[in-house]
């Protein structure tokens, strides 16, 4: 337990030094932020510096920093200018589609992609197996708008199966609660699978490949001159040894599911996280960029830290210290 | 590989979901509209984009409608209006029949509150300027009745007071105008007056507009709902509107009209827009600043081509900073042909030879000899004008002239044009209704305003300023076209073409009963009808 408050503790430390980073970073872009009112040729500068520092933006970028810093260790993330409302208000309400999204997508990556990896080392060699492997590849190395793409094309445009954009449909309201669970379904698959395909190709080729080096090891040759069953062998002895270095993915893939993926999100419409930073970043929101940036680093650090701590639940040679 | 024994469970459920995502919807009796864009807000004076302000003008009404003749107003708030003696002042007689959704009555004293927003320094509202500049005062003398007094005499009185958004005073004076910037309380929910009134708004996804019950007018609107869907993508979007989830899909490429043009339901809609399409040269840049080689640099691009393949004919030649049909627009100028050997001769007599052979132009500037080789920037956002750089950099590298083109995100690039940082630059304006170029050619317009490449001319000034105030126009118009004569001379700017603007809509819709125009693509989107 120690460990794991201490890694934590850790990782908004370095959460914060991210932030920090960008904080300054951003700056050296050209300044467009309320790029409306600069498009207005007779407003005087009076006004427009007036307007900035309604939102403190006239300070040095340095006291800007410190006082950021401050509001920050109340818990006040700052407020969002493109949206008129708290940053954290903005984070949380993209953070729910990027979910809906994100929870199916990993479900279908790391289901079908273990099975399938599992079932390929099982038949290694075999034609199947093998156009399976290159087809993987395929998939592994597709662009995602791409995909999504001819995704919408196939399935929502020529087999008008499920619909090509959004969260859910326009009469959503007027729908009964089953109704609703099964359009929202409709409208998960396809974001789901593009999102999810890439990955889902990574983990199966990825879990082919340690399940063969397993096969491969003497303790499955005494297993087999022991004279036991296939079967066993293969659930009992193999398998979870295989799925070991597979399950540290989980932490490391944490972050494609649920920092948003900006093409995914883009091409589908949905209004996630993604979305919010590209946003955030063409408006110069700053305060919504930095929040962000604190946001998608805390995720990616908790889940490396996930993967260690399931590391050392599956095997036991592996202790936290 | 044996087919795993969960195999056939998989296929049951996509089976299921096959079948049932194939019901059809039935007949619809709403309409969508969609946008790769979201709008910013429903308060109108922060809200800035052209998609926003089509949209808001359907849920807020004006004084009065203005028409397609840039010139003529029908009542709309305003059941009539009545000029003073001297002309510097409106008295404006409002309907009393206005309610805004919450129940409350649209007033004179709405307007009146509707204007220290509009011209408040706090708020900072982007077109606040001639109202500043123009208007003295707004005052309500009861429920109904409106003054508006002016500064001064000048044409287009009308189109100042009623490009002033109303919005109702018992909702919005609520906070004050110092706060509006940071508030959202004006989205939460929207308290409008027009035919529709917003029923959705879900940020990034979709608005829904539906018939307001209240509106003075019971015959309107006849489509009663409206959805606004946003797709950021524009395949999708594309694709949507070719299946029939999207009905009205505004802005499409030329090329993709072309390719779509006999699709049995849809009809492309076709109309000149108000703008213009054009290379700005950077007159504080040496190479620049010679009339001559900005002549000549006009005389060398093939603009007949660029509208020819790339715009595949869906445009107009632009020869001055009032488009085609617009009023006041000289019709004697005639578009500086394709002709390079002109061109060359030009640069020469301005100086500009190969002189060391390597095929670019040089000359001494300064006592230092320079190369002809400058960069040109645009937005990236916008396909074609990245493929007319093209086109641009290939006729130039003829006539020995080196171009790069560099390509921004749109804020990005508004920030160097504005802060002047750029040699030439591939962009557009979108026209006022009223003539005045006092913005971006006038020379006081260098330090502050949209004088970007930074154009100076004391005759041009002067004509300009004489004739911005004339009140009769048709004296207004001789003056105008000598200003244009002046700046087809002087080509601050190679005015390359007006552009025509191609809007979709499926068939569902009765296409005799759709406006469309360069005041907005939803023009009288309350008088559409279904089939």
């Amino acid at each position: 337990m120690g460990f794991v408050l201490k890694r934590l503790i850790n990782s908004i430390f370095l959460s914060f030094g991210i932030a920090t980073i960008v904080f300054f970073l951003i700056r050296l872009l050209p300044d467009v932020s309320f790029s409306d009112i600069y498009l207005n040729p007779r407003l005087s500068e009076d006004v427009i510096q007036r307007i900035r520092a309604s939102y403190g933006l006239d300070k040095p970028v340095l006291i800007q920093f410190l006082n950021w810093l401050k509001e920050i260790i109340t818990g006040n993330f700052g407020f969002s200018f493109i949206y008129r409302k708290p940053v954290i208000d903005c984070i949380i309400e993209s953070f729910a589609p990027t979910l809906t999204i994100g929870i199916p997508a990993f479900i279908f990556s790391f289901g079908f992609g273990i099975l399938i990896g599992v079932q390929s080392a099982r038949n290694q060699g075999k034609l199947l197996e093998r156009t399976t492997h290159s087809l993987l590849l395929v998939l592994y190395s597709l662009p995602t708008f791409w995909l999504g793409i001819i995704l919408i094309l196939l399935f929502s445009y020529t087999l008008e199966l499920f619909p090509p954009s959004g969260l859910h449909s326009l009469n959503f309201n007027e729908m009964s609660l089953i109704e609703k669970i099964y359009d929202t379904i409709l409208h998960i698959f396809l974001p789901a699978i593009t999102l999810g395909t890439a990955p889902m190709a990574a983990i199966a080729r990825f879990t082919r490949n340690t399940m063969l080096k397993v096969l491969s090891q003497t303790y499955i040759k005494t297993a087999k001159a022991k004279g036991l069953d296939e079967k066993i062998i293969f659930h009992r002895h193999a398998l979870p040894n295989a799925l070991l270095p597979v399950v540290t993915l989980f932490g490391l893939y944490l972050p494609i599911f649920f920092a948003g993926s900006v093409v995914v999100e883009e091409i589908f419409s949905i209004p996630g996280i993604g979305k919010l930073t590209v946003d955030s970043i063409f408006q110069r929101d700053y305060p919504l960029i930095v929040g962000v940036t604190l946001f998608v680093s805390f995720i990616v650090i908790v889940g490396n830290l996930i993967s260690d701590i399931l590391y050392s639940i599956l095997d036991p040679r592996i202790r936290l210290k | 590989m044996r087919i795993n024994h969960r195999f056939p469970f998989f296929l049951f459920i996509l089976i299921l979901l096959i079948f049932l995502g194939c019901r059809k919807e039935t007949r619809k009796n709403y309409i969508v509209i969609g946008s790769t864009i979201d709008i910013d807000s429903f308060n109108p004076y922060l809200s800035t984009s052209l998609f926003s302000q089509d949209l808001l003008d359907r849920v807020y009404l004006r004084l009065a409608v203005e028409q397609e003749d840039y010139k003529t107003f029908v009542p709309l708030l305003a059941k009539r209006w009545e000029w003073s003696e001297d002309s510097t002042q409106i008295t404006f007689y409002l309907r009393n029949d206005v309610y805004w959704t919450d129940g409350v009555k649209t007033t004179a004293y709405d307007i009146e509150f509707s204007f220290k927003a509009a011209t408040s320094p706090e708020v900072a509202w982007l077109n606040s300027e001639d109202i500043i500049r123009n208007i003295k005062s707004v005052k309500a003398l009861n429920e109904t009745t409106l003054v508006v007094k002016y500064h001064y005499v000048y044409p287009y009185q009308l189109t100042d007071i009623n490009d002033i958004w109303i919005v109702p005073k018992h909702v919005y004076e609520k906070i004050p105008f110092s706060e509006w910037r940071r508030n959202g309380y004006f989205d939460k929910n929207p308290i409008t007056n027009g035919p529709y009134k917003v029923a959705r708004w879900e940020r990034g996804q979709l608005i829904e507009l539906v018939k307001n019950e209240k509106y003075f007018d019971k015959n309107y609107p006849k489509i009663k709902r409206i959805f606004v869907k946003i797709v950021p993508n524009e395949s999708n979007l594309l694709l949507q509107f070719l299946n029939g989830e999207i009905d009205v899909l505004p802005s499409i490429p030329p090329a993709v009209a072309e390719k779509y043009e006999n699709n049995p339901n849809i009809k492309f809609i076709k109309y000149p827009f108000l703008a213009y399409e054009y290379i700005g040269w950077n007159q504080r840049n040496p190479l620049f600043a010679d009339k001559k080689v900005r002549q000549a640099l006009s005389y060398g691009i093939n603009v007949e081509y660029i509208i020819k393949v790339i715009l595949k004919g869906n445009a107009v030649r632009s020869t001055s900073p009032f488009p085609s049909i617009f009023w006041a627009h000289n019709d004697k100028l005639k578009p500086y042909p394709y002709d390079p050997e002109k061109a060359k001769k030009l640069l020469t007599e301005a100086g500009w030879r190969d002189s060391n052979g390597d095929g670019i132009l040089d000359k001494v500037i300064a006592n230092k000899k320079i190369d002809f080789k400058f960069t040109l920037i645009t937005n990236a956002e916008n396909q074609t004008r990245k493929e007319i750089a093209t086109a641009i950099q290939n006729d130039l590298s003829k006539l020995g002239i080196k171009m790069e083109i560099q390509v921004f995100e749109f804020n990005t690039f508004m920030r160097y044009i504005l802060d002047k940082n750029f040699d030439a630059v591939l962009s557009g304006w979108r026209v006022a209704t009223k003539p005045d170029l006092t913005i971006i050619f006038h020379s006081e317009a260098i330090k502050s305003g949209h004088n970007i490449v930074s154009y100076s001319n004391p005759i041009f000034d002067k004509l300009n300023d004489s004739a911005a105030v004339l009140n009769d126009l048709s004296r207004a118009k001789v003056i105008w076209d000598k200003v244009q004569e002046i700046i087809y001379e002087d080509q601050p700017y190679t005015f390359l073409y007006e552009p025509v603007r191609i809007n979709g809509i499926n068939k569902r819709i009765k296409s005799e009963t759709v406006r469309m125009n360069s005041i907005s693509f939803l023009y009288n989107l309350h008088e559409w009808e279904l089939k």
